[in-house]
């Protein structure tokens, strides 16, 4: 037999996790002990006696002669085998045990393609609000310590990463019942990697559902030293670019597998349709009806994460956005972000959240003491990471914040509307004069006037230290000036 | 004598079954094992007794001679065997068995028992087939010293996969081992990084029906690690996923079943579901409800030790948030540790509720006694470390307390809300503001006393209108319970009660003008 274990294994997992195998430990067991003795020259494992010590339980003073247990439960399992693979019809080794004897054979089986990849769906529509995500790991070519080592830093790495994300739903293949995998996965994300001359190659694929058509792709070639921080470093942008909630690029593609669902039946779904809605295009109309829905959802669910943290970003986005809806967005905002906290506590990003609002309020003891609650966790995000260079920015430190925010959108080439605002306000800061008018067609160009009203109105020239040498010392003067540039 | 309900029902159905039905020699000695099993009464258990006792021989009985018991004992023996072994056979909650040499019955939960008694927990331990075998012996490590801590937990049914072939870790193939049983799989994988001279240990927390992923960790182990290396893995990983407030599983699965109705499961089940959801997310009705379903199963199952380690814990809640329910006197409370001490001697919750009660019994040496006790015993639940520090503080000893409290942000970064209250007041009392608020606004989920401390963060830095709305919330909820200031839980802190009661006076003033403003 020239089959290596690992195919084997993986193939015992398969019929393990069948209907055939589910719920019967006994039949596994056996399975198991005849495939691992299987290779052996000797005929010792497949003795009744030995079978039925060590595999079936019984003590040591069986006796074949009387108990038949072993020639009926090895009739079973030969009777499920077959029938097993008598369904399958695609795998690539067949497991079956001749009669009249007990030991397995183990056959290699050419088919023609991929097919079996994505095991069997069943119907399953657990948390439509949410995008469900299944992720596997494959290793092309020959296994080794080496791929093995980088195929698990990648594949914890993104399932922590991934788990950061509100609204991503994360599956593994994990069958039911019946042995097959629910089907209320929305995208699959394959992850392949494998060695080359010098090195390794990584890559991530999405694809709908079970259909083979590949949405995104991205490849990467990593050095045989590589440093486990360039690993990091390419999750959390694959992962920002294919999740973040504001530029992540499967969300547009979610809204659309939903849309036909959405018949406003179910409250958290149509809450965050209109959610992710919004962030796709933020214009006022759209927030109006995510303000409202995500509102009302949040009150029939209470304490629900999800909802409770599209709602906290909502009333953020209200105020730097400067959208008139909320009667009292700032007062209501706070007062809802620390509610969402309660049931979320060690969430990053509603904590920036907390302490971009409480700053916009003028409670600067509050917004810092916040900020010095989370100043350990790691950014990684591209929302989380931006948020917090906004309020970077808007406390004085605009050359870091901005510098950050560059770096961010330079590596998305996406940003939001909020970026042309900031970097029209700091270029005018510093009196670059170069810059100023191409900032203010940028500005025009996305129509974000308004948020640079926002953020003049929430700036704060005095409080804080600033790292730049600015032209202007009075917030009032300096406000007037970029209006009146602005307006020309 | 009354049984408990499983091993009550497991004997009625044993009983009943075609095989017993006509032997009344062997229904006799069945019942007569159980109970004598069941009470631990080994002289019982003896040979001599059986044949007096049970089998209507004399007192002249010689067991050297009349091979009665043993004949009747094998018979039993392969009698229980076979009706295990049935066709199509709907399995009781408990196996029993006799084990060989012994008159003592075994239970055990049969391998098929689809029903846990709490939260059924499939642990996985795994590293690459290709692994060295050091690796190898630290993945075997780790899978025993879990084995061992997890085990701590009564309210986990914990299963550990011990098979060989579970050793690659492929498209989540692993889980495959999971069954109905289980409603977790905890994975931890071992993989080394022989470049780096380190191992990588992670773990990954999916709930089987849903197959979401719940929790996923990965941690840095040195090469030439050292058992606090460890010891420090461990603890992270269970405290956020397992002790704290019965952390996150706790948290998912006495939530799913109250979202379904707690009616549509056994009793026994429902006694963690309750219990798990008030150490989460206290609240008065909560407690209400846990009380009304505590009173009834204790008056059937007086020695349910769930029930009543349930009813002892539910004590401290019950002080610790001024609800006032439980109308047991002290004495009687302490009395019930003790009975449990009977059963379970080296239990460190027992000796943690036992210290609890003495120190509401003001016995404060006594308590003291009690939770050194409990803290030696307890290696894993962080949440009795929490509830032995508040209880060190509420007593006076503030340093101790929050010394202990404190080290348990090592371990879990962000703990249940209640777990900030004793430091919030410890910073309150020393004038510590920007303290008071960090900690006074990470305070969540604590009921009438979350509103209390939020009320008095907001007014310690000056934000006077959230401290109004906050007080707001706190007359809402505190009209049915006592009221905070003169509660027990800060009898020991004369000083931080006025200071309270000048806060609280102070903001009604406000509350009053801003009213007659408008």
């Amino acid at each position: 037999m020239t089959l290596s274990s690992y195919e084997l294994t993986k193939e015992i997992d398969y019929l393990f996790a069948s209907h055939f195998f589910c719920n019967k430990p006994q039949m596994r067991r056996l399975l198991s002990y005849l495939v691992r003795h299987c290779e052996d020259d000797s005929e010792v494992a497949f003795d009744q006696r030995a079978i039925a010590i060590e595999c079936l339980g019984r003590s040591d003073d069986f006796d074949p002669a009387e108990n038949p247990v072993v020639r009926i439960e090895i009739g079973r399992l030969r009777r499920i085998l077959n029938r097993f693979y008598e369904e399958e019809v695609s795998r690539s080794i067949r497991i079956s045990i001749p009669l009249g004897q007990y030991r397995p054979v183990i056959e290699e089986q050419f088919i023609d393609s991929d097919r079996g990849y994505l095991p069997e769906l069943a119907a399953n529509d657990a948390k439509p609000e949410c995008l469900s995500l299944l992720v596997q790991f494959a290793t092309q070519g020959e296994e080794s310590a080496a791929l093995y080592l980088l195929r698990h830093q990648m594949r914890i790495g993104l399932t922590i990463d991934i788990g950061k994300i509100h609204g991503v739903r994360l599956l593994v293949a994990l069958p039911n019942e019946e042995g097959k995998v629910g089907d209320s996965i929305d995208f699959v994300m394959r992850v392949v990697v494998s060695a080359t001359g010098n090195g390794f190659q990584v890559s991530s694929s999405i694809l709908q559902g079970d259909a083979e058509q590949v949405l995104f792709e991205h490849s990467e070639a990593l050095a045989v030293d590589y440093d486990h921080q360039v690993i990091g470093r390419l999750l959390h942008h694959w992962v920002s670019d294919y999740f973040d909630p504001q530029v992540g690029q499967l969300w547009s593609l979610w809204l659309e597998l939903r849309r036909g669902s959405d018949s406003g039946e179910n409250i958290p779904l149509h809450a965050m349709f209109q959610y992710h809605q919004f962030q796709a295009q933020a214009n006022k109309q759209n927030f109006e009806k995510a303000m409202f829905t995500v509102a009302d959802a949040v009150k029939r669910h209470p304490g629900d994460r999800l909802l409770g943290f599209a709602l906290a970003d909502l009333y953020y986005r209200e105020m730097i956005h400067g959208f008139d809806v909320s009667q009292e967005p700032l007062r209501d905002g706070i007062r809802h972000v620390r509610e969402a906290l309660r049931f979320d506590p060690g969430n990053a990003s509603l904590h920036t959240l907390l302490a971009s609002m409480t700053f916009f309020s003028k409670e600067y003891d509050i917004a810092r003491m916040e900020l010095e609650a989370i100043k350990d966790c790691d950014d990684t995000g591209y929302s989380f990471s931006f948020q917090r260079a906004v309020l970077q920015c808007l406390m004085g430190e605009w050359q870091a914040g901005i510098k950050r925010i560059a770096l961010i959108v330079d590596q998305f080439g996406r940003f939001p509307a909020i970026y042309p605002a900031l970097e029209y306000i700091y270029v005018l800061l510093v009196n670059d004069q170069s810059a100023i008018d191409r900032c203010r067609e940028k500005v025009r160009q996305h129509h974000c006037e308004s948020v640079v009203h926002q953020c003049l109105h929430f700036m704060e020239f005095s409080r804080f230290k600033s790292d730049i040498a600015m032209v202007a010392v009075d917030k009032e003067a300096f406000s007037a000036r970029v209006r009146q540039h602005l307006e020309q | 004598m009354e049984l408990d309900e499983q091993v009550a029902t497991t004997e009625a159905l044993i009983l009943s079954s075609h095989l017993f039905r006509s032997k009344p020699q062997m229904q006799r000695l069945l019942k007569y094992l159980v109970k004598h099993t069941y009470l631990n009464d080994s002289a019982g258990l003896q040979q001599r007794s059986i044949a007096v006792n049970c089998l209507g021989r004399d007192e002249s009985f010689d067991s050297s001679k009349d091979p009665i018991v043993r004949i009747e004992a094998a018979r039993l023996r392969k009698l229980l065997d076979s009706f295990y072994e049935q066709d199509n056979f709907i399995p009781p909650p408990y196996r029993i068995s006799l084990p060989k040499g012994s008159y003592q019955l075994s239970f055990s939960r049969s391998l098929e028992n689809k029903l846990s008694k709490g939260l059924g927990l499939l642990l996985v331990c795994q590293s690459p087939l290709i692994a060295t075998e050091k690796a190898m012996q630290l993945m075997l490590r780790v899978r025993r010293d879990l084995s061992i801590k997890l085990a701590d937990f009564r309210h986990m049914d914990l299963t550990v996969d011990f098979s060989a072939e579970g050793q690659v870790a492929e498209r989540g193939a692993i889980h495959f081992l999971a069954e109905e049983q289980h409603d977790y799989v905890l994975r931890i994988e071992v993989v080394e990084n022989s470049r780096d001279g380190v191992y990588l240990l992670s773990s990954v927390a999916i709930h089987r029906v849903t197959q979401e992923i719940l929790w996923s960790q990965s941690s840095v182990l040195p090469e030439s690690y050292q058992v606090t290396d460890l010891e420090l893995f461990y603890k992270r990983l269970i405290s956020p996923l397992i002790a704290d407030a019965y952390g996150l599983l706790g948290k998912h699965w006495s939530q799913s079943y109250l979202k379904k109705g707690v009616e549509f499961i056994p009793d026994h089940q429902a006694a963690y579901v309750y219990y798990i959801s008030i150490c989460n997310e206290p609240t008065l009705d909560g407690a209400r409800q846990y009380l009304d379903f505590l009173e009834g199963r204790l008056e059937r199952f007086p020695a349910d030790y769930v029930a009543k380690a349930g009813y002892i814990s539910l004590g401290f809640f019950d002080f610790f948030l001024n609800y006032n329910l439980i109308q047991d006197t002290y004495e009687i409370r302490l009395r019930h540790c003790y009975e449990l001490a009977k059963y379970y001697p080296n239990d460190a919750g027992v000796a943690l509720l036992t210290g609890f009660c003495y120190f509401l019994l003001d016995d404060y040496v006594q308590a003291k006694r009690y939770l050194d006790t409990a803290k030696k015993l307890n290696r894993e639940n962080t949440l009795w470390d929490f509830i032995g520090g508040s209880v060190l503080y509420f007593m006076g000893e503030t340093e101790q307390g929050i010394k202990q409290i404190r080290q348990l942000r090592k371990y879990n970064p962000s703990p249940p809300g209640y777990y900030f209250i004793p430091e919030f007041f410890y910073y309150l009392e020393r004038g510590d503001t920007e303290n008071a608020f960090i900690k006074g606004s990470r305070v969540s989920v604590a009921d009438s006393l979350e509103h209390l401390i939020k009320t008095l963060t907001y007014f310690e830095v000056g934000a006077k209108s959230q401290a109004l709305d906050e007080l707001k919330r706190l007359d809402q909820v505190v009209d049915e319970t006592g009221s905070w200031p003169e509660c027990k839980v800060l009898a020991n802190f004369p000083e931080l009660v006025t200071k309270i009661n000048r806060t609280l006076k102070h903001l009604r003033r406000l509350e009053i003008n801003s009213g007659t403003g408008a």
